[in-house]
């Protein structure tokens, strides 16, 4: 063998192993960050960096679920209310959405009141039909840097009524006319909620881990809000942030994540949390399904950090469906006859 | 100064065995293979998943923008498995397993030089294994680091290292796998017919594709049907690139297709060692 061949073949495994290596510290670590091209999802580009929570659910793997085929047999069938936006709006949301990201602040408006935020819908929009809509019920169109913001018309006073514009084909944004505004303003320069590494080092963890919806919020900035009532502010526990990740399959199995302000406070909720989860296991026994939920619970952490893995079992479904069908076949209670007929003198 | 008489180096008293003179063969020719012309052609066949990769994760980068097929969003995980399967396992393995396997001997014969290697003392079957071992060596070390480049590059575009480790391990395998029995197979073809480029890519892009989208038995005699049954995590699962999956339906099982290519390919190269063995190869003048 050549010194050429000898380097090659040196160089090739050299490639080969640093890949494996990385793969495998990849695996051993949960993931590598710093590999990832962009974290969180595109729609991020439009969610201001002041954004205390954002929320992703990925509806088109929800919609392919057996949990979501099991949740329609069961208890909550998607009925006349989707027959109805099909018709109004021509989407069908079994098969025309893709994504949604929600985002919320507590930012002001300019009237005083408190802007709930924003929602990013990714998926297929009958934009023509939908503006149409929008403009038989009053509605205005206003233009906003090349935007063209459908403003649903309101009781309310102000210039701040909801607000639903398609900013690039296929994503509609919905929100207060101030915070779309906002958003459309993010998308366009380089500040976006990608730069909060307080609410992205969560983002990190749960996207892209096969989660199918997670949504991350910090507790401080609701308790910073000026409107919040004292009574509320002095009862939210000592957590900084609270995370919620789900895969959603047959079943779902799902994280709790959430960080304290100190060690003492994070030893404070564990304790209640395990007193918790003690309590119902001594009160389980009479239905397995609900059992098998409470066994799933798994405390742990360390530190500030607090972790609950549940899992929701197909047949807790299952057994929703049985107790629908039971419900439909109860005999409905007759109704008190009108005593009135009755009333003789 | 000495005065002693230069000494011929020492030559081995005994012929080695097979395993030994393929070894040695193999050793011959694994710079002959890696330096040939046909380097730049397997540089183009391995290379140019590794552009589109770069491509694709500067275009991310730079844009901020996901690709979209169909309105949905192709993440890295779906990217990468519709490279892996339409590149490597149906481009780059057969085509590669076809120009290396078939000019084995083929090459040989035509640059006259197989008398030189027939007259050694070493098995004649030797010859084509230890080429065969070389083919594989120098494959293998071109395409499995092609991969894991691409998969570093395309996975993280919104898809996890960690999540698909196992399977890109797995994808590696199965390569590896593909290229052995390939590689076995057209050095039969080498061996046996005259023209076994024509017949390997008349093999490759005519029979194979046709007779797996056909229904019946027929696509049980190729080799891309029983590597399909290793490869379930690599084929593209998304709706918007059904076209394959709707090609290949019927999947082998595991268990069925290892068997198989096991004896496809310990099958193919003892024939092809038996044929070199006992066929006189005439050099044309």
């Amino acid at each position: 063998m050549t010194k050429r061949t000898r380097y090659f073949m040196t160089g090739s495994a050299l490639i080969l192993g640093l890949g494996l290596c990385t793969g495998l510290v990849a695996y051993y670590n949960g993931d590598l960050p710093r590999f990832r091209s962009r974290t969180g999802p595109e729609e991020f580009a439009y969610v201001p960096m002041d954004a205390t929570g954002v929320a992703y659910a990925n509806v088109r793997e929800i919609i392919n679920s057996d949990f979501h085929q099991k949740l329609q047999q069961s208890a909550f069938p998607m009925g006349q209310g989707k027959q109805d936006l099909f018709n109004e709006t021509g989407i069908d949301i079994e098969h025309d959405i893709d994504s949604v990201v929600a985002a919320s602040n507590n930012q002001i408006g300019a009237g005083g009141q408190g802007l709930p935020g924003i929602v990013l819908i990714r998926g297929r929009f009958d934009e023509g039909r939908i503006e149409t809509l929008i403009r038989q019920h009053n509605g205005t169109v206003q233009d906003y840097k090349g935007k063209r913001l459908l403003i649903i018309s309101t009781s309310s006073p102000g210039d701040n009524g909801p607000c639903l514009t398609f900013p690039e084909t296929g994503l509609a944004l919905i929100g207060p006319t101030e915070e779309v505004k906002r958003a459309i303003d993010t998308r366009g320069g380089r500040e976006n909620i990608t730069g909060n590494q307080d609410l992205m080092k969560f983002v990190s963890q749960m996207d892209g881990a096969g989660n199918t919806a997670w949504a991350v919020g910090g507790l401080d900035a609701v308790a910073r809000d000026a409107n919040l009532p004292p009574q509320i502010k002095d009862n939210i526990p000592g957590i900084q942030w609270i995370a919620v990740s789900a895969h959603i399959d047959g079943g779902v199995n799902g994280l709790l994540h959430a960080e304290a302000r100190d060690d003492k406070a994070a030893e404070d909720l564990r304790a209640v949390v395990n007193g918790a989860i003690a309590a119902a296991r001594m009160m389980g026994g009479k239905d397995q399904r609900l059992d098998a939920v409470v066994n799933s619970l798994q405390l742990t952490g360390t530190g500030k950090e607090l972790q609950l893995a549940f899992t929701v079992p197909p047949e807790i479904l299952e057994g929703m469906a049985g107790l629908k069908t039971t419900h439909d076949h109860l005999p409905t209670p007759e109704k008190p006859q009108d005593p009135a007929p009755n009333r003789q003198r | 100064m000495d005065t002693r008489p230069a000494t011929a180096p020492e030559l081995p008293r005994y012929a080695p065995n097979t395993v030994q003179a393929s070894l040695r063969v193999l050793d011959l020719s694994i710079g002959e293979m890696l330096w040939s012309r046909r380097t730049i052609f397997m540089a183009l066949v391995v290379g140019l998943p590794v552009v589109i990769a770069v491509g694709t994760r500067l275009f991310v980068l730079m844009t901020g923008r996901d690709w979209h097929v169909q309105g949905v969003v192709a993440d890295g995980p779906a990217i990468f498995g519709l490279m892996f399967w339409g590149l490597y396992m149906r481009f780059s393995v057969p085509v590669l397993g076809v120009f290396y396997g078939t000019s084995l001997i083929a090459d040989e014969v035509e640059d006259k030089t197989i008398t030189y290697l027939f007259t050694r003392p070493i098995p004649r079957g030797a010859v084509l294994l230890g080429k065969y071992l070389a083919y594989l060596a120098c494959t293998v070390f071109v395409i499995l680091p092609s991969i894991v480049v691409v998969w570093l590059l395309i996975l993280p575009m919104g898809g996890s290292l960690a999540a698909s480790f196992i399977d890109m391990v797995k994808d590696l395998a199965i390569v590896a796998v593909g290229l052995a029995i390939y590689g076995a197979v057209f050095a039969f073809v080498g061996a046996a017919v005259k023209r076994p480029l024509l017949a390997g890519l008349v093999f490759v892009f005519g029979w194979e594709p046709i007779v797996l989208a056909m229904p019946g038995y027929f696509k049980h005699l190729t080799v891309a049907f029983y590597l399909q049954g290793l490869v379930p995590q690599a084929m593209p699962n998304d709706s918007a690139l059904g076209l394959a999956q709707s090609i290949f339906r019927e999947i082998p099982s595991l268990s069925e297709s290892v068997v198989w290519m096991a004896a496809i390919g310990i099958g193919f190269l003892a024939l092809a060692m038996r044929i070199v063995t006992r066929r006189e190869y005439v050099l044309e003048q």
